[in-house]
């Protein structure tokens, strides 16, 4: 049974021909590549840099050493793995050169909001403040409103780091578990925990925003 | 018993199928029996699914001609 209803990018065709679309100097190809990852290449660096401009800095260089090695792609990730893999380096790098540490370097304490608030349920553990269904007037179309999306955008934009990059990773780009590990290097615990303290934190502001919106 | 809040910290793992099947069992019967934690459930996947839409921001044009001239010049 399919249990999350997301989409993993395998390595395939479409990456192949992109690849060799790529190596042929196929200048629109470049382009949609650019359109499609340079921000998450410039989220991945702010996990490690603090600076946007650092950031952008990172992001580049990353682009640079994208191009300079296409020829040694071989394809046993999918491409945008491999992106990410060469940005998360660099801006390793560039860490370790500013002496910074990373968000990952230690799994931080819990914080108030990585889990559903305690004073919603009572003292048997059962729900005293229950969510309430988003569905149940105004029938899906005020969530499906951009709107809705730009408050989640934002609220993944405000997660710590940490939570914002495992997130991102897992579920605006569809990796799989072992490959953020991999990524990233840190452990499949830890990538767990991360993941569902930032999916936790997402789910409410859309249930704040929600209920705000709400008659 | 599972509890609402054992519900809400196990949901990731849940999702992402990675519980021990006992507690996949007492999680599942949880949710047969307690509508608040299925639609809990529900926003998370709704959740899930938004984020898997999400438009990728738009790249600063001084930025993308930059990287383009780069790519040629290779
Ligand atoms: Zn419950």
């Amino acid at each position: 049974m399919r249990t999350t209803g997301l989409a993993v990018s395998e390595p395939g065709d479409d990456d192949a021909r992109l690849v060799e679309r790529l190596r042929a100097r196929d200048k629109a190809a470049f382009a949609a590549l650019i359109d499609q990852h340079h921000q998450t290449l410039v989220r991945l660096a702010l996990a490690y840099v603090h600076e946007e401009a650092t950031a952008e800095e990172v992001a580049q260089e990353a682009w640079a050493s994208v191009i300079k090695n296409l020829a040694g792609f071989e394809g046993r990730s999918s491409l945008k793995t491999w992106i990410f893999r060469i940005a998360v380096n660099a801006a390793k790098t560039r860490a370790a050169k500013e002496k910074r540490s990373t968000p990952f370097s230690a799994l931080a304490p819990e914080e108030p909001g990585d889990e559903v608030d305690p004073a919603r349920f009572n003292d048997s553990g059962m729900w005293s403040a229950p969510p309430a269904a988003w569905t149940a007037d105004d029938p899906e179309k005020r969530l499906l409103r951009a709107e809705a999306m730009e408050v989640l955008a934002r609220a993944l934009d405000e997660l710590p780091a940490a939570q914002r990059t495992v997130v991102t990773l897992r579920d605006v780009e569809g990796e799989d578990a072992p490959t953020v590990c991999n990524i990233l290097g840190i452990t499949e615990s830890n990538q767990r925990v991360l993941l569902h303290r930032g999916r936790t934190r997402l789910r409410r502001a859309l249930e704040e925003y929600a209920s705000e919106r709400s008659p | 018993m599972m509890r609402c809040q054992d519900v809400t910290h196990l949901a990731t793992d849940f999702l992402d199928g990675s519980l021990p099947w006992h507690r996949r069992a007492a999680f599942r019967m949880h949710l047969l029996m307690c509508r608040y934690c299925r639609t809990y459930l529900d926003q998370m996947r709704e959740t899930l699914r938004r984020l898997r839409r999400l438009p990728p921001e738009p790249v600063p044009p001084s930025t993308k001609e930059d990287l383009l001239r780069q790519f040629e010049q290779q």
